[in-house]
């Protein structure tokens, strides 16, 4: 307010200037001027214009106290016009808001000191709700301790202003279509609203009428033509209009007659021969044809057949929109909240920002594991002690499967898996731009899912390769087992054999030594036929060598047996083995 | 999600009668409506009845401790509004030094001028007839980022704050994703 006052005083006095520099000579010539011929025909005129102005006078008291009564008394038929309830027409500056009732001022008042503005009223109410004192308190807006600049506190330009705003009278609700000023608007009510109400024109009667019905006296009983309802003629106009239940009107269109108060609602909703459109109209068909005739339409018309599905149809997009709305917002929260978990991260490992997948140790062991994994995967294949469950091809796929890290396709991964030589196994990650992950966080996250798949991988292949580790020895050990039993009884034969043997030389000895003088030319034989044996009886060194033969030969077919045995025992095993 | 949703053509006129107080505050609730300067607060009436708000506020991330949360609050005016303060409650759950653990917000611009049982804040911080539901709200933000602890509604919350900042910063972490989770149920 205050700049637009300044400027304003400046004008002024711009004005004010200017006048007294120029005007002065030439208003005082021209009121000398004046004077002079008011002096010249003063004698001539004099009594007829003094009785003229004294009639003038007498009939402008008449008119003062006249107005001033039908004013009186149309206040007190007409409820005093509340100017914060008036409805503004014109649009009106924000600045010219009192800032409690947000509408424009009212008898504005300014404070001292602080220049705020507000409507008397507003003010008032503020203050002597709490400071009885008087005026005098603190300006709700800037909380300074002040009081009420005196009338001449307000510029009249700012009253000029808010007069100057158009208003609808207030009685527009009954029928008063005005828009006037708003420094006329209770004069316009008091004195020239058609439906304010005034006394009836009538001496005797003291009940109020409507000003343009008051031409004559309306307040005496009638009843109404069609319902034979007893009221005043003042009221009939209103229950004719409005109550009546038994007047009829004529539908322009269906010639049909209907109750007057329906008439409107019997137009719009009933009356066959309105023309309406065709419910398919909201979805483009432009047939517009009688209501009675438009079910002939309906039933051939797409558009209003389909009405019904394509309103559903539109109901649900609305719907889903709506929800679509709110699962943006729930996103876009979870975004930030990812950001946030983003920050916290890359604040604590800054190393990490730069968001290359090859760069980052996580998924370089990730690779080293992978790479390795393929290089014991083939040379599990190709030995043949160690067997995987699955094939070769197939544990290549599997881990490709594992390999699709973020920067790279499962396509890629499945390429280099299966290139022959594990041991060139070199990864060129491709191109950032193609990674499907947008936020190095996204990456992160799906290296840990990874990570954690081929642990649990690892460990599984682990418990795997320790059962069939434990077979593995359980039945090379069935095996030895059986070999050494074999083995002990052979050992435990030639053992017999032996003692078999010297048993049998013993014994030859013993029935030598009687003889062993007499038989000296024998000595030779004997020591020929039992190597280390002292010498003795021929035959029985013969039998003796006989008996050793088929043993030999048994033991040596006994040995054959176990070789077989023990070859199908190895077959076997062997077998256990494939099959494991 | 009925407080942004736009209101039927009786709500915007003058509901709830035509008391200067309605109108202004129907002239204030068209404004909250139509304005686009305050982001993070839609508002809506409850049971279309113009002296019952219902708000909803989404704090922005800037604000310390309690942004991105979403708290859903109810502003009931007097009929001598705007004489009379209009008193606020948060119906979302939320911790704060300021905030009775029922909801209701303490803050020294909604206490009617005259009363003064607490002694702690003089006649200027309190309420004034030039303040607008838009003042309040934004006064209410500004409350949430810093508290004052001298006259701490909810004691807990207060002494939290002052002695134990990382424990309080945890509670009020979890609040707002409670608030996040609930705010669409």
């Amino acid at each position: 307010m205050s700049p637009f006052h300044s400027r304003l005083s400046l004008r002024n006095r711009n004005a004010s200037s200017t006048s007294s520099s120029y005007s002065p000579p030439s208003s005082s010539s021209m009121s000398a001027g004046l004077d002079q011929n008011a002096f010249a025909g003063a004698p001539t005129a004099v009594s007829t214009s003094m009785r003229g102005m004294r009639r003038l006078e007498a009939r402008r008291g008449l008119e003062e106290s006249h107005y001033l009564a039908s004013k009186a008394r149309s206040a007190h038929l007409n409820a005093p016009v509340d100017m914060h309830m008036l409805e503004y027409v014109s649009n009106y500056d924000t600045n010219l808001m009192c800032p409690i009732c947000r509408c424009p001022l009212v008898d504005p008042v300014i404070l001292y000191d602080c220049d705020h503005c507000f409507c008397r009223d507003c003010l008032r109410q503020t203050w002597t709700e709490y400071t009885p004192a008087g005026p005098r308190g603190n300006c709700p807006t800037c909380r300074a301790s002040t009081k009420l600049m005196g009338r001449g506190g307000v510029s009249k330009i700012l009253v000029n202003i808010l007069d100057e705003l158009v208003v609808r009278c207030p009685k527009h609700e009954e029928g008063c279509k005005a828009e006037v000023k708003r420094g006329a608007i209770a004069d316009h009510v008091n004195l020239y609203c058609e439906y304010a109400m005034v006394d009836c024109p009538s001496q005797t009667c003291e009940l109020p009428l409507r000003r343009k019905d008051a031409k004559e006296c309306l307040h005496y009983g009638v009843s109404c033509l069609d319902c034979h309802a007893t009221m005043l003629l003042a009221n009939l106009e209103t229950h004719w209009e409005e109550e009546c239940p038994d007047r009829k009107a004529l539908c322009q269109l269906c010639q049909s007659s209907v109750n007057h108060r329906e008439l409107q609602d019997h137009v719009d909703q009933t009356c066959p021969a309105t023309s309406i459109p065709c419910t398919g109209a909201e979805f483009g068909c432009t047939v517009r044809s009688k209501r009675g005739e438009i079910e002939k339409h309906t039933k051939t018309c797409t558009l209003a057949t389909l009405a019904p599905f394509l309103e559903a149809q539109k109901k649900r997009q609305d719907e889903q929109e709506q929800s679509q709305k709110l699962l943006a917002r729930k996103v876009q929260i979870l975004e930030g909240g990812f950001e946030s978990l983003q920050k916290i991260l890359y604040a604590q490992d800054p190393d990490l920002s730069a968001a290359e997948p090859s760069r980052i140790p996580l998924l370089e062991a990730q690779l080293h594991t992978g790479n390795n994994s393929t290089a014991t995967a083939d040379t599990d294949s190709s030995s043949d002690t160690l067997h995987f469950p699955a094939p070769p091809s197939n544990r290549n796929s599997s881990l490709s499967t594992d390999l699709t890290f973020p920067s790279f396709s499962p396509s890629d991964a499945f390429a280099i898996a299966a290139s022959p030589p594990p041991q060139d196994f070199s990864f060129t990650p491709p191109p950032l731009q193609s990674s499907p992950f947008t936020s190095p966080l996204h990456h992160l996250l799906s290296m840990h899912e990874a990570l954690r798949d081929e642990v649990a991988r690892i460990a599984a292949a682990l418990t795997d390769l320790d059962g069939r580790h434990s077979m593995l020895i359980l039945n090379e050990n069935l095996r030895l087992k059986e070999e050494m039993a074999y083995l002990g009884a052979q050992v435990s034969g030639v053992m017999r054999q032996v003692g078999w043997l010297t048993s049998a030389r013993l014994q030859a000895q013993a029935q030598h030594s009687p003889h062993a003088a007499a038989q000296t030319a024998g000595g030779g034989e004997s020591s020929q036929g039992s190597g280390g044996g002292g010498g003795g009886d021929g035959g029985g060194v013969q039998g003796a060598v006989n008996t050793a033969a088929t043993a030999l030969r048994g033991a040596a077919r006994v040995v054959n047996v176990g070789r077989e045995g023990m070859g199908l025992g190895r077959r076997a095993t062997d077998e256990g083995r494939t099959k494991l | 999600m009925s407080t942004s949703s736009p209101l039927p053509r009786a709500a915007t006129g003058s509901p709830g009668g035509s008391s200067s107080a309605a109108i202004l505050l129907g002239r204030q609730f068209k404004q909250m409506q139509t304005d686009k300067d305050i982001p993070g607060i839609s508002c809506g009436l409850v049971d279309n009845n113009i002296f019952e708000w219902e708000v909803m506020l989404m704090i922005a991330d800037d604000c310390p401790g309690y942004g991105g949360g979403c708290f859903r609050a109810r502003i009931s005016f007097p009929s001598e509004y705007p004489l009379l303060p209009p008193k606020m409650k948060f119906e979302t759950p939320i911790y704060h030094p300021n905030i009775y653990p029922s909801g209701e917000v303490c803050i020294s611009i909604l206490h009617p001028p005259e009363e003064d049982r607490y002694g702690y804040e003089s006649a200027a911080e309190r309420w004034s007839p030039v303040q607008t539901p838009e003042t309040i709200l934004l006064s209410v933000i500004s409350m949430l980022s810093s508290p004052n602890d001298e006259s701490p509604a909810n004691v807990e919350a207060g002494k939290l704050w002052r002695e134990d900042p990382k424990e309080f910063k945890k509670r009020v972490r979890k609040c707002v994703r409670d608030s996040q989770e609930n705010a669409w149920d």
